[in-house]
């Protein structure tokens, strides 16, 4: 059965060719709130990708940045997860992140190339079902610590720790991806709301959107 | 002018007044304030002053004038002023029968009330307070008598009166909290008995009973007076301002002085044994408590105050401070003035804690496509957790745009779930009093959702994928339930079905009308021929280069395509929709559509106590279905007996549009039924409606009488669709 309704990667890879328009471009939920901020935007993998703001490196240095991280692909897993999970912790393999939900129900975030495929018919393509926002910076789990009630202090939420819970008050989830870096995931009608929460909280810190790229480099930066 | 309404005053931190409206807590600071808060009406104190039946005249009197309910059948009024006076005569109004008014006054206030009171036949006992009421579990009488400045009854004239009603006055305490903490003074009035406040900020003015400006028309010219020294002191508008002023004042110079009030004794008796006399309400406390901390030795209010908790329940004084007060000076031998008021502090009212510290959150769900409705001048509403286009300016005109050409509507906030799994079809069918196991792929069902009782509880379709695959949609408020009613029931089953909730990751758009083949054709490869893309069918393919599932379903009762594909597309392919011809219309054009095919809101034409029997939609259950499934058992019981009501159509004879919630009423006026949903509709020139009514009226053609706004309005019912009753546009 064909569930490419569910897919921008379908679309991306297929249908948006029947038009040849390229306009046939996935959006982020929080497109509008990126641009307004001043995003600068490229199409990677069929998605409107914000890569870069003005003022971004200064705000991962000393502050704290949020990008929007939507288009990464997310597929949810029903039934038992193909490796051993731990409650409370994300795992990362060549797949992706594995994020145990609940026992039978795992999402596999920032899934790679292929991993639908050797899945099979268990995995379900939810990318759109999400929004994202990956947090970094020294001052992102202050940030964090004006919306949501799921304690993220070090010694608690180290890298690697998934916490799904309440975050301003919806459903969603922080994975901790390395000290002071966090993906946090929430359903994607609320991408505005979301927005609007993390740059009320962030902004009186000193922060502000950063692009894709920024992240990139801030990440290679501190690996070197 | 900006009016924050249920928006009170928190507190007056130099110059900073925190004003707390639901999740925001606004900081005003201003160059003037003018205070109106008003008075509290405080109780009098007297043995047994707590047994249900004793209310405060104010109280009593609201319940009577403004919400025409009668707090008691017979009623004893004591007073020491002319509030009092008032709340007898409401409740004389109201058919209560009063059997006397006790007013403290030794003239009862020798005025005009005083005279419509006795005018009314009502007994009026000048000189007189109540000193116990009576009673055990509730008040069965009060007793009356003339007493000494220590509160103590002359035994030679008292009086009992039974009633079930005692409604207690001890005059008006100028709501002076804000304007203390602002700095201002407290005296203690002699003439009233009573704390005002005087030395005020300089920022701040009074208008109102807490300025001692008691009728209404004294109260209105004393808001003009401040409001004109406010924007004199502002440098606004000085020579209106200052006109405005002055004849203001003037006319304020001419309104009578305030009535007079009697100063109550801090504790009225009969000098019998028995009854607690309550000071404080809140936190228990007596007049006996204040009297063993004034011998404690606790003789400053402040003290006491902590030695006893009184003042320091919810209501933090307002009505038990004065007393407190009276009953310690009663103990100590002090005066009022001399004992003192306690500290004025915020805040004023209770606020939860998180609007002072905490972010107000509002989570609000959008399509992906509301950003461009917006820019499409949609007005958008709240429907349950989203904010949806309920109009784009003209919902007339957009409803006969759906039948004259195409429109589009997003319907994107519809839950939609996926279920899969060999056991995908035994699930549905245990989950649905409708058949969806022999539902052939690519093809759709409609289906009612009914509780364990057979009752209604949402509705929408199901289309099968493959033989292990179905795509099941929901009402918009319902998806959330019923994604948690499905996986309660998977794992009570143990079935081999797995379902997801996809609502979030999907835009809906569903496109409709005359034109809806011509544009949906010119957007995708698809077959869409109406021998190839029948009425209930599916497919799924490409849609503006977009896949997508399509369902070619009738909400709105024309020639229609839903048409659901990933979120992140919602704009391209609304876009293209509306650059072929489709017009947007919004939630409002889309209820008269629906209504003249009366097809169901669930929730709104249906209610706890609906079934699809009475809901006219009998054929939806499929009690010979091989499955059990939820709610079987009452709904065999249902199909057994005629439910009392059904659900109808009716159009109205005159034109009118009853308001939803009118009452569907006999000939002798008793209620029948109620309207669920009515519009005009601009298709049919007629309003239309749908009204639940009794079974032997639910016939083509049988009148009924709707009950709206106080008058009566002639209703024809009608059990068939009004627009297309066979359907025939529909399946085209």
């Amino acid at each position: 059965v064909s569930f490419a309704f569910l897919s921008v990667e379908a679309t991306a890879s297929a249908g948006g060719l029947v038009t040849a328009s390229l306009d046939v471009v996935a959006r982020s939920p929080m497109e509008r709130q990126a641009r307004a901020a001043g995003a600068r935007f490229e199409v990677r993998g069929g998605w409107n990708v914000a890569v870069a703001y003005d003022g971004e490196h200064e705000r991962l240095q000393r502050s704290v940045g949020w990008s929007d991280a939507s288009h990464l692909t997310k597929l949810e897993l029903s039934g038992p997860p193909p490796l051993s999970l731990g409650y409370g912790t994300g795992t990362r393999t060549e797949d992706g992140w594995w994020l145990p939900m609940t026992r039978t129900r795992t999402l596999l975030v920032d899934a790679q190339n292929g991993a639908a495929e050797h899945l099979g018919a268990a995995a379900l393509d939810v990318t759109t079902a999400f929004g994202a926002l990956i947090l970094a910076g020294p001052l992102a789990r202050e940030t964090f610590a004006r919306f949501t009630a799921l304690d993220l202090r070090p010694h608690v939420c180290p890298p690697g720790a998934w916490r799904p819970g309440s975050v301003a008050r919806t459903p969603g989830g922080i994975l901790c991806l390395a000290e002071d870096r966090f993906l946090m995931l929430f359903g994607a009608a609320l991408g505005q709301y979301v927005w609007t929460v993390v740059s009320d909280a962030g902004g009186h810190l000193g922060g502000g959107p950063v692009g894709a790229d920024a992240l990139v480099r801030e990440e290679a930066g501190a690996g070197a | 002018v900006e009016i924050l309404s249920r928006a009170p005053a928190l507190g007056f931190f130099d110059g900073l007044v925190p004003v707390w409206q639901g999740d925001t807590l606004h900081q005003v600071r201003a160059a003037r304030h003018i205070a109106a808060t008003g008075t509290l009406e405080p109780p009098l104190i007297f043995p047994d002053n707590d047994l249900p039946g004793v209310m405060l005249a104010g109280g009593a009197r609201r319940l009577a004038a403004l919400y025409a309910v009668r707090p008691g059948e017979t009623a004893v009024v004591a007073t020491t002023g002319d509030r009092g006076l008032a709340a007898a005569l409401a409740l004389h109004a109201a058919g209560v029968a009063v059997g006397a008014v006790a007013d403290l006054r030794h003239d009862a206030g020798g005025g005009e009330l005083a005279e419509r009171v006795r005018a009314a036949g009502i007994e009026l006992l000048p000189g007189t307070t109540v000193v116990r009421a009576l009673g055990r579990q509730k008040v069965t009488g009060a007793v009356l008598g003339r007493v000494n400045a220590a509160g103590l009854a002359d035994p030679a004239t008292l009086r009992e009166l039974p009633c079930d009603l005692l409604a207690v006055s001890a005059g008006a305490i100028p709501s002076t909290s804000l304007l203390l903490q602002g700095g201002a003074k407290a005296r203690y009035d002699e003439a009233t008995g009573r704390f005002v406040a005087e030395s005020l900020h300089e920022q701040v003015l009074v208008a109102g009973e807490v300025g001692g400006f008691e009728d209404a028309d004294a109260a209105e010219l004393s808001g003009q007076v401040a409001g004109a020294e406010a924007a004199i002191a502002l440098g606004k508008g000085e020579t209106e301002a200052r006109t405005e002023l002055r004849d203001a004042k003037a006319r304020l110079a001419e309104r009578p002085a305030p009535s007079p009030v009697a100063t109550p004794p801090a504790y009225a008796r009969d000098g019998k044994r028995g009854g607690k006399a309550f000071i404080d309400l809140d936190e228990d406390q007596t007049v006996k408590d204040i009297a063993y901390a004034a011998a404690e030795g606790y003789d400053s209010i402040e003290l006491s105050k902590r030695y006893t908790t009184v003042t320091m329940g919810p209501s933090q004084g307002r009505f038990s401070q004065l007393a407190a007060i009276r009953a310690l000076g009663a103990h100590t031998g002090l005066t009022p003035a001399e004992v003192g008021m306690t500290t004025a502090r915020p805040p004023w009212v209770s606020v939860p804690m998180g609007a002072l510290a905490g972010r107000p959150f509002e989570p609000a769900k959008r399509s992906s496509i509301h950003g461009r409705q917006r820019e499409q001048r949609a007005h958008v509403r709240w429907a349950g957790d989203w904010r949806r286009a309920y109009d784009y300016g003209d919902p007339q005109a957009e409803a006969l745009a759906v039948h004259e050409s195409a429109g589009v509507i997003d319907v994107s906030t519809l839950g939609k779930l996926l279920v899969r799994g060999p056991d995908a079809g035994e699930l549905i069918d245990r989950l649905y009093p409708n058949r969806f196991s022999n539902l052939k792929p690519d093809r759709v069902r409609y289906g009612v959702m009914t509780s364990d009782a057979g009752r209604i509880m949402d509705d929408g379709t199901i289309c099968r994928l493959d033989a292990e695959s179905f795509y099941v949609t929901t009402t918009s408020s319902g998806a959330a339930a019923i994604e948690e009613w499905f996986g309660w029931w998977l794992a009570a089953w143990d079935l081999d079905a797995r379902v997801t909730d996809v609502t979030q990751g999907l835009s809906a758009i569903n496109l409709a009308g005359p034109r809806a083949r011509d544009i949906l054709a010119g957007l995708t490869d698809l077959d869409v021929s109406a021998e190839s893309f029948a009425y209930l069918d599916a497919r799924r393919g490409p849609v503006a280069g977009v896949e997508a599932l399509i369902m070619r379903i009738g909400f709105v009762g024309e020639v229609g395509y839903e048409i659901h594909f990933p979120a992140a597309y919602g704009e391209h392919v609304w876009d293209a929709l509306t650059a072929a011809g489709a017009r947007p219309f919004g939630l409002e054009p889309q209820r008269i559509l629906r209504l003249q095919k009366l097809h169901v809101i669930v929730g709104q034409d249906t209610d706890s106590e609906s079934t699809p029997y009475t809901a006219a939609m009998p054929w939806i259950v499929k009690l010979d279905k091989e499955q059990d499934f939820i709610g079987r058992w009452a709904l065999e019981h249902a199909a057994e007996r005629a439910g009392e009501t059904s659900l109808v159509g009716f159009t109205m004879v005159d034109g009118h549009v009853p308001t939803e919630g009118a009452v569907v009423h006999a000939d002798n006026g008793g209620p029948l039924g109620q309207v669920t949903s009515s519009r005009r509709s601009p298709q049919l020139g007629q309003v239309i409606g749908m009204a639940w009514v009794p079974a032997a009226l639910a016939a083509d053609g049988a009148s009924i009488t709707i009950r709206d706004e106080g008058r009566d309005f002639a209703a024809t019912v009608t059990t068939k669709p009004f627009y297309d009753p066979d359907g025939e546009v529909l399946r085209s």
